[in-house]
């Protein structure tokens, strides 16, 4: 019950939303749904997880073997509860933007949360095709509808990006639906498929396209950066912080357990791409003024380790993963805060326009210097254990060859990321006043507690990140149990 | 026997009871034009609605006509895309001068339609097509006081002449090969001679023409462009969806034995049909010109689904004509109206459309992603099942490069949405007022598009009717 509530109560409140004309109130009813989904998520979490709770099948396409079936384990936890958490502080710190129509802007909104819960729920290839272009169909609106100058040419980029890349998946679904002895599109015997290693390949890299588009790794991210530019600040938070996780969670549902063999026989190839796309990332990060398109790169860089570990096949690894999916998250949210009040303040991103922040806004230069510090992933703060297991995944790894070179070449991004992160940092708080910043007011009311409260998780999480590990344990047994090809092999 | 007759036949003889209600109609006092659409309407609602009543299964007339549940409810989708045009075109009626006449002509295409549909012999197959065709062409002329309404009407008659010819000599070697005409004795005497595959080659090239399959698809753009809207849409639904519906039962019972020869036939056919439709759409200025190409496009990927020959193929071919009377009519009905206010056709026109017809607007959005095949939109769905049919032979190539042509069709439909929400425009269409009829049709195709597909009851309906490959 709590699974199908997840996913019902953002898409009811959504279509509701369309119909409430005023201002002030679709706000309020956007963030009460925002609210009731983070307390279902959370109920999940805790106390209401009988299997009853977790599980929910209903009859959808009986002929063609398909069923409506969602499903709650470790790793939809982790990321529903990052969606449910996530929506309420975008929608409270954006609360002071105005956008014409709002209350076709906040039905997006959840429209796409509805989207989200159901991709990271689905245990049904044809639900899962579904949810997956649910989810990206009204963040098309959302950010051709609202966004910057450049929305247009640059949204139908990325619709035509990842609406390719999403029809190649749909042609591996239905490959391996052909496959299936019963006809069927259930998780399951999808995962029970033997198939040959040639035919793996090719299957693999049709279901990859489209979560390596999503995520994204090199060489399939030039859409990233302008989306992240052009975009209403709320759009991109969504995208960064949760959708890009799709593609990570495609890869560890849909790829690794169903494909296991390519999965081992390509790993170097993906692993590759993912640290050239670590340092080719970062470098470009250091080279940019403005501030939304360093954080879209180091976005990349970031997204690039974890599709680096999920090839190494470790359990460390797998749960920095996990762990670094959920924290990243959150991270970037309070990154693009930052970003959006600058931008909402000063009238501008340019880096090189900006300077001595700090000394009128004291506030902001601390929330600001924390987040930048997770950015970097420094010890105590919540990204230094993800980015830290994840290199001792990738380290210990025994799928491939080049473990070593792979993990010295992705510890290379903490220290790029130091300097690009630093760099905003000067660029923004200190130096000499600008004329523009010359009036600067500090920041106060909800963006400030919304700031607080990302800074605490990431604190407490840097300290004590037991929580999460514990949400997705069993999860990483279960999955490096399946993908585990020297037993493969040994069969 | 009588009892039968009028069991079996109700829905012929429901349409052909309105057809002698409106000659009456035509013979007493003038009546105004808003009192007869108010008739027509309700007739047509009432016939929707009976045909939906009952079941029946049977053959009259030494299998002459036949019915069964599946053709039954190929006749209501039918009926029902009559009904939703009619509403439709209430703006352009009504200042017209010859209501009556319209309704019959295309009454009489939709009673060939049934017969067409319903028919048991090539003979009959034949005669229904011929009704269903020759009328349509004076309705295309139907905007009277326009040359290119004639032009679309000369081309559209001379094109179906020239198809039926084919057809006919098609069916006359199909006779001299087999010596008869039955559809039920066919498949045994079917013997995949030369002659009789080319005879069959015949048969597909009229049957190509009809729905307009590249190569025999030039007639249908300038059709479409010089027609009236109501006879346009009338034409890419209605009557392309009719010969759809007997094309595939044709070809699943009567040419089974022929099946390896159309596959291939098919299997190239539908390429070169998505791959033409798709070329041409973008470069369109012309909405209905866009739209005919758009359809040829459409019509490939339902070849795909032909080409699963299963149940499931059948059933996607009919599953995905019902959603595309709903889709293609919520787009075609946005223009019609805006097309007899304005008189504005050119999809350049609707620059802007948004700031002044928001909920228009909403619903062509709506319309053209389910033309594209968006989730969660019905569209969607249909195509989905389409490909899995013609995936189910293990074709990944065709599957492949229709998948890649559904990009190239979602870059024009979705210039046309950026178009409507943010083009600027100096001098976007004025505010429509939404009469009552149109705007009753186009919430219900809005409904069809946005919940035909997540109720799965439909589909799973349909394939209980078709009967294993």
């Amino acid at each position: 019950m709590i699974v199908l509530l997840l996913f019902l109560v953002p898409l009811i409140g959504g279509f509701l939303s369309f119909f409430i004309k005023n201002d002030k109130t679709v706000r309020t009813w956007a963030l009460l749904t925002s609210v009731i989904t983070l307390l279902i998520s959370i109920a999940g979490n805790t106390f209401a997880h009988s299997p009853g709770q977790l599980h929910f099948s209903s009859s959808w396409l009986g002929s063609l073997g398909s069923s409506f079936s969602l499903q709650l384990d470790g790793l939809s936890q982790i990321l529903c509860l990052l969606t449910a958490i996530s929506y309420p502080l975008i929608l409270v710190s954006t609360w002071r933007s105005s956008y014409k129509t709002a209350n076709n802007f906040f039905a997006l909104m959840l429209l796409t949360q509805a989207g989200l819960m159901g991709v990271f729920l689905a245990t049904d290839a044809l639900l899962f095709y579904f949810f997956w272009e649910l989810a990206l169909v009204p963040m098309y609106f959302l950010c051709s509808g609202w966004g910057g100058e450049r929305r247009i040419p640059v949204t139908f980029k990325f619709f035509i990006y990842t609406f390719t890349a999403s029809v190649l998946m749909l042609i591996g679904l239905l490959y391996l639906y052909f496959q299936t002895p019963d006809r069927s599109f259930s998780l399951q015997s999808f995962y029970a498929l033997k198939l040959s290693n040639d035919t793996q390949s090719w299957v693999f890299w049709l279901l990859f396209l489209a979560f390596a588009v999503k995520m994204p790794v090199f060489p399939f991210h030039t859409w990233q950066p302008d989306t992240y530019e052009q975009s209403p600040t709320a759009a991109t938070m969504v995208l960064s912080a949760i959708m890009v996780k799709m593609g990570v969670y495609g890869v560890i549902r849909w790829v690794l357990p169903v494909v296991p063999i390519a999965a081992y026989s390509w790993g170097d190839v993906v692993m590759s791409l993912s640290v050239i796309g670590i340092i080719y990332a970062s470098i470009i990060a250091i080279q940019q003024d403005d501030f939304k398109r360093l954080i879209a790169y180091s976005s990349i860089a970031h997204i690039g380790l974890m599709s680096a570990t999920l090839f190494a096949e470790t359990k460390i690894g797998y749960q920095g993963v996990m762990v670094q999916m959920f924290n990243h998250g959150i991270n970037i949210l309070g990154l693009w805060i930052i970003v959006e009040l600058i931008e909402r303040q000063f009238g501008t991103r340019k880096l090189s326009q900006l300077g001595g922040v700090a000394q009128k806004a004291p506030a902001l230069a601390i929330l600001f210097v924390i987040l930048a510090f997770a950015n970097i992933s420094l010890p105590l703060t919540n990204a230094f254990i993800g980015e830290f297991l994840m290199f001792s995944g990738i380290w210990s790894s025994t799928v491939t060859h080049y473990n070593i070179l792979f993990t010295v070449l992705a510890i290379l991004s903490i220290i790029l990321a130091a300097v690009y992160t630093l760099t905003a940092v000067q660029k923004v708080l200190y130096g000499p006043e600008s004329s523009i910043t010359e009036g600067t007011k500090d920041i106060h009311g909800n963006e400030k507690m919304v700031l607080w409260v990302i800074v605490i998780m990431v604190v407490v999480f840097g300290v004590y990140p037991q929580p999460l590990l514990r949400i997705t344990d069993g999860f990483v047994d279960l999955l490096l149990n399946k993908i585990n090809v020297a037993h493969l092999f040994v069969k | 026997m009588l009892n039968d007759f009028f069991i079996l036949m109700k829905q012929e003889l429901t349409i052909a009871v309105i057809i002698f209600i409106l000659l009456f109609l035509k013979l007493g006092k003038d009546r105004s034009n808003e009192t007869i659409m108010h008739v027509v309407n309700a007739l047509l609602l009432f016939n929707v609605i009976f045909g939906f009543i009952g079941n029946s299964q049977g053959i009259l007339f030494n299998e002459m006509y036949r019915t069964n549940p599946l053709m039954v409810l190929e006749k209501n989708i039918l009926s029902l895309a009559m009904l939703i045009i009619s509403m439709q075109s209430w703006s352009w009626l009504k200042t017209h001068k010859h209501v009556i006449e319209f309704y019959l002509l295309l009454l009489s295409t939709l009673l060939g339609m049934f017969f067409m549909i319903s028919g048991g012999t090539l003979l009959m197959f034949y005669l229904g097509l011929e009704l269903s065709t020759i009328p349509l062409a004076a309705a295309a002329n139907f905007n009277l006081t326009k040359r290119q309404s004639s032009e679309a009407a000369m081309k559209l008659i001379i094109s179906s002449a020239f198809s039926s010819g084919l057809l006919l000599f098609g069916i006359s070697m199909i006779y001299g090969t087999t010596g008869t005409l039955v559809f039920s004795q066919l498949p045994q005497l079917l013997t995949n001679t030369p002659l009789q595959i080319f005879a069959f080659i015949l048969l597909l090239a009229g049957f190509a023409f009809k729905i307009s399959v590249a190569p025999f698809h030039l007639w249908t753009a300038d059709v479409y462009e010089g027609a009236p809207v109501a006879v346009t849409s009338y034409l890419s639904v209605v009557s392309k969806g009719a010969v759809l519906f007997v094309f595939v039962s044709v070809l699943y019972t009567v040419f089974k034995p022929l099946a390896t020869a159309w596959y291939n036939m098919l299997f190239i056919l539908s390429l070169l049909t998505i791959i033409t439709g798709n070329l041409f759409a973008i470069r369109q200025d012309n909405f209905k010109r866009f739209l005919a190409f758009s359809s040829i496009a459409q019509v490939g990927f339902i070849l795909i689904g032909i080409t699963g020959s299963s149940q499931t193929g059948s059933t996607s071919v009919i599953y995905f004509v019902l959603i595309y009377v709903f889709s293609n009519l919520a787009a075609f009905g946005v223009v019609s109206l805006v097309s007899a206010l304005t008189g504005k056709e050119k999809i350049s026109d609707y620059k802007s459309f948004y700031k002044t017809n928001p909920v228009l607007s909403w619903i062509l959005t709506i319309a053209l992603f389910s033309l594209a095949g968006v989730p969660p939109t019905a569209g969607f769905f249909g195509k989905f099942f389409l490909l899995l049919a013609g995936a189910s032979k293990g074709n990944y190539l065709l599957i492949t490069i229709a998948s890649l042509n559904m990009i190239i069709s979602f870059y024009y439909y979705l210039r046309i949405v950026k178009a409507i929400f943010m083009d600027p425009n100096e001098q976007p269409i004025a505010k429509i007022t939404i009469p009552v009829f149109p705007r009753i049709a186009l919430y219900a195709c809005v409904i069809g598009v946005l919940f035909i597909g997540l109720f799965s009851y439909v589909y799973e309906y349909i394939h209980s009717l078709n009967s294993p490959f």
